[in-house]
């Protein structure tokens, strides 16, 4: 068959208008061509990435350790604003005897962690761990004493009624796990004000703006029981309030971890090695369920980073016999307050010995806490 | 060089896009239209039009020129009154692309690269990858559809008529 008859009589050549439109055209679509394809690419290994982190956070998740505690406030709710009882346990030295159990840990950090989740805001707060709110009771009656013989349910019962501080989750987490997180976060940046060192550590850090140090060396610092700084004369003077700078210290550090959290989030081995040290080295009390913790999650990996507010329960070092204790300085109440808490009247009534005054209160000692986050 | 042979073969493919879509539309925008369409596929698509390029920008070409028709159609059944301007029926061109339109796929394309495209028998085989034998069959019921069907011309009402400028 001859179609020729059907041709243009005219001809054709391509002229350079026709030849011009032909590659803008060809161009524009190779572009979009390869913006499709890219874009995806990217879409669908982003979806298996989170399908896949999904599946095993929620396996990993549920092999978080659990504790049956008892509260008086109600359970978590991203609603409403609520406290966690966090505590920073120093007992099992890595990962070793970590059967699930609580019995013989100790509580060597106890921190009121406030969330107010419509304002985006945390608030810490101390809680001494030798802090006595009932003297009759003696040194029995310290805080971490409570922990010891009631457990998370006593040392939560004596929180909620004697501090009147509503606590509607308990956590306990492994300090050493520290390790692990700061070491996902590729070290932690540090800026040290002077130079210090523990020699049972061997602990040795020199003053710098910004330094970025390991998972081990981070945790020597924290959890330091005898850190020197070096004197202008020279000389080494060791913290003189021990457990109380620990303490801060302790806090310092784990405000500096927590507020790298975001940028650990943001990587797929990140969250993972998340996961992992939740699964390894939390436990959290059975009233948090899953979805709950996956929400929290979600609260805090999105959107604009907390601001966190860091809170000092003003107290007053006394001693009771032979023990060395401390006992709620004046100003108390409104510390308490800046968790939702109400100090009970009872308390301040029974314990006596609360200072009144300003005089009470001890301001936070820079050089026990000699470094900080990087500018 | 991820282009190498398009400016060479430009000239040469450009003409054949163009016989291809001028049979089929008859109008020479529409049909320069297409196979500036058809050629700027094959520039995007070059690394795969490049194994056998007359037989690709033919293929498109009379692809985009059925799209082009069918889209004018539901264009003139929708907004019969502005169909006025779409010039005089070419009933040849109409049924010759309803009858195209009707053809098994590989039967299609047989007939287009050797009887639009004017693609020799053997370069059509080579481009198709299959052997002349069974181009030749392909070609000739092809063909003898084509036939039976423009034999027996059906008038559509000027309203669905494809666009017809010239000659």
């Amino acid at each position: 068959m001859n179609l020729d008859h059907l041709d243009d009589p005219r001809g054709f050549t391509p002229d350079d208008e026709f030849r011009a439109g032909a590659h803008r055209l060809g161009r524009r679509r190779r572009s979009r061509r390869r913006l499709a394809l890219a874009a995806g690419s990217v879409l669908t290994s982003m979806a298996v990435v989170i399908a896949a982190l999904a599946g095993y956070g929620l396996w990993r998740t549920s092999q978080i350790h659990r504790v049956d505690v008892e509260f008086a406030a109600p359970p978590v709710n991203l609603d409403e604003p609520f406290n966690l009882l966090l505590i920073g346990s120093d007992s099992r030295e890595g990962t070793a005897d970590d059967d699930g159990t609580v019995t013989g840990a100790r509580s060597d950090t106890m921190i009121v962690v406030r969330v107010v989740p419509a304002e985006r805001r945390v608030v810490l707060l101390s809680l001494p761990r030798d802090l006595v709110l009932n003297p009759a009771l003696g040194a029995d009656g310290r805080l971490n004493a409570r922990f010891a013989t009631g457990g998370p349910s006593g040392l939560v019962e004596t929180v909620e009624s004697q501090l009147g501080i509503p606590i509607s989750g308990y956590a306990e987490l492994d300090f050493a796990s520290f390790i692990g997180l700061v070491d996902a976060e590729g070290g932690v940046p540090l800026s040290v004000h002077e130079t210090i060192r523990d020699q049972a550590t061997g602990l040795r850090l020199d003053p710098a703006e910004c330094t970025v140090v390991d998972g081990g060396t981070a945790l020597a610092l924290a959890r330091s029981r005898h850190l020197e700084t070096l004197s202008a004369s020279g000389r080494w003077v060791e913290d003189p309030t021990s457990d109380f700078g620990r303490a801060l210290r302790q806090r310092t550090f784990l405000q500096i971890v927590a507020a790298r959290l975001p940028v650990l989030a943001g990587s797929v081995g990140g969250v993972q090695s998340l996961v992992d040290l939740a699964a390894d080295h939390l436990t959290i009390d059975g009233r948090i369920d899953t979805a709950t913790l996956l929400a929290l999650g979600r609260w805090g990996m999105s959107g604009p980073q907390p601001t966190v507010d860091s809170e000092l329960l003003p107290v007053v070092p006394t001693m009771i016999g032979p023990a060395a204790v401390v006992v709620l300085g004046a100003g108390a109440s409104s510390a308490i307050e800046s968790v939702g808490g109400t100090l009970p009247a009872a308390t301040v009534a029974g314990a006596g010995s609360v200072v009144p005054g300003a005089a009470g209160t001890i301001p936070e000692p820079v050089s026990v806490v000699p470094f900080g986050p990087c500018p | 060089m991820e282009r190498g042979g398009y400016e060479e073969r430009f000239d040469d493919l450009a003409g054949i896009a163009y016989r291809v879509s001028f049979r089929m539309l008859g109008g020479r925008e529409d049909a320069r239209d297409v196979a500036q369409e058809a050629m700027a596929r094959a520039y995007a698509h070059w690394r795969r039009a490049s194994g056998h390029p007359e037989a690709w920008v033919s293929r498109v070409a009379a692809n985009l020129a059925i799209d082009l028709l069918r889209r004018r159609g539901r264009v003139a059944e929708s907004a019969p009154g502005e169909s006025a301007d779409h010039g005089p029926l070419s009933t040849e061109r109409v049924e010759l692309v309803r009858a195209l339109e009707a053809l098994p796929r590989r039967q299609r394309e047989v007939v287009v690269l050797r009887y639009l495209a004017d693609l020799p028998e053997a370069e059509v085989a080579a481009q198709l990858g299959c052997s002349a034998g069974t181009v030749k069959q392909h070609a000739s019921r092809g063909l003898a559809a084509l036939r039976s069907a423009l034999a027996q011309p059906v008038l559509l009402p000027t309203t669905t008529a494809p666009r017809l400028e010239e000659p």
